[in-house]
């Protein structure tokens, strides 16, 4: 679900209780924030259900590890939950979320055996069938499809060796589920700097993969 | 850049993107919200409030204070490091004056037992000497010693159980030190001072110069 699309909430047990007219209106994640300061813990729990997606999706991204994921995602929450009362409003409830979910996954990156984990994952995740089908799939032949997956493989290895400056923008950015903004909050950086990030790291990749080419 | 380098360009960008978006791909387990909502609501601190404010744990805390006050286990430490041999024996000696035998409750350490008890030591060594030369003279005796020297105000049974378990007085004389008589001073004459030593120039050695 959409972050601010309109929710319908759950019918009470009473139907004649005023909560039924109130069910129809538009719950934005600013009432929701109200209700769940006021000790609302399902307010609370419409508000993870919205953002859970884009907050562990960013976890994914910092630890690479889909457990790891799971667990900061799960964390950022609770700690979310604790901290609303800071929550001034400057921002969007999903920007205040995501920063505070970035830095619990970069917590968590940032311990040896976490980094191994990582590591680890990513090699075997290289060989994921859907994402290979996805790619194979664009070559008519089956010799441009084994093209396309060793040139998938030299990629994923590229972003791998990439600084985590670059790495983490650039895979915030094409996952799709972020704005340059929200990147910027999470990353603490200006939105031209996301950018150029995301270009450089594109470009680096393009080149040592011509350097590949090139020895090979 | 031709046509061909373009269409490299739009492959690896277009892997760039796939590959990009394979590494954040994933959906968080569908457990996920109710392990939130578990986690959010049993929150430690409500219930430590709770656990607080019943009555029944507030008596139990009550008399767990109370006991432990009465019962005073913090005074039986320095027992423990003090040498108690030199206490039991100095709190034997038979000419001790009353003002020496009280303890130091600055330091915390018992250093002779009080008036009272070495009175009642007096008069009861010669019928009990028996009794405590079998009695252990060492931790029990010290420790109770410790704790009526720290209490600053000993209770008659303290003082008679030290004196039941306090070892014989020693028979030896007292060592009297004579008072040192004022000596004269010395005196230490002046300086002279002396003439200072002329020395004269050293002459041209003779003989032959290589």
């Amino acid at each position: 679900m959409a972050a601010g699309a309109p929710v319908l909430l759950s019918l009470p047990p009473d139907p004649t209780s005023f909560a039924l007219a109130l069910s129809t209106f538009r719950v934005t994640d600013a009432d929701l924030v109200a209700r769940a300061r006021q000790g609302d813990p399902a307010a609370f729990g419409e508000l993870v259900d919205r953002h859970r997606t884009a907050v562990y999706r960013a976890a994914l991204a910092a630890t690479g590890s889909h457990a790891d994921a799971e667990d900061v995602a799960q964390d950022a929450f609770v700690l979310a939950f604790r901290r609303l009362d800071s929550f001034r409003g400057h921002s969007s409830f999903k920007t205040w979320l995501l920063s505070i979910a970035w830095r619990q996954a970069i917590n968590r990156r940032r311990t040896l055996t976490r980094m191994l984990r990582r590591f680890v994952t990513a090699a075997a995740g290289m060989e994921e069938p859907a994402l290979m089908a996805s790619i194979v799939a664009t070559g008519p032949t089956p010799e441009e499809a084994v093209v396309a997956g060793e040139l998938l493989r030299a990629v994923r290895r590229e972003i791998a060796a990439l600084s985590p400056r670059l790495r983490d923008a650039l895979l915030l950015a094409q996952s799709g589920e972020y704005s340059y903004d929200e990147i910027g909050a999470m990353l603490g950086a200006p939105v031209g700097t996301i950018k150029w990030r995301v270009s450089e790291a594109r470009r680096l990749i393009r080149e040592r993969l011509a350097r590949g080419e090139s020895k090979a | 850049m031709n046509g061909t380098d373009g269409h490299h360009i739009d492959i690896i960008d277009r892997a760039i993107d796939e590959a990009a978006r394979g590494l954040t791909a994933g959906e968080p387990g569908a457990a996920l919200t109710m392990r939130v909502l578990a986690r959010i609501q049993r929150r430690p601190s409500r219930w430590r409030w709770q656990l607080a404010a019943d009555p029944l744990n507030i008596a139990v805390a009550v008399t767990i204070v109370i006991v432990a006050v009465w019962m005073r286990p913090w005074d039986r430490r320095p027992a423990a490091t003090t040498p108690s041999a030199p206490t039991i024996a100095e709190a034997g000696r038979p000419p001790v004056a009353p003002d020496a035998l009280t303890s130091s409750p600055a330091r915390g350490i018992p250093t002779l037992l009080d008036a009272n008890a070495a009175t009642r030591l007096d008069a009861r060594k010669k019928s009990s000497s028996s009794q405590a030369l079998s009695a252990p003279a060492g931790a029990p005796s010290a420790s109770a010693g410790a704790r009526s020297a720290s209490a600053g105000a000993p209770s008659q049974s303290d003082g008679s159980v030290v004196a039941t378990l306090a070892p014989p007085p020693l028979d030896a004389p007292s060592i009297v030190l004579p008072s040192l008589e004022a000596g004269a001073s010395i005196d230490v004459q002046a300086l002279v001072s002396l003439e200072p030593i002329i020395v004269a120039p050293l002459d041209q050695p003779e003989g032959d110069q290589p």
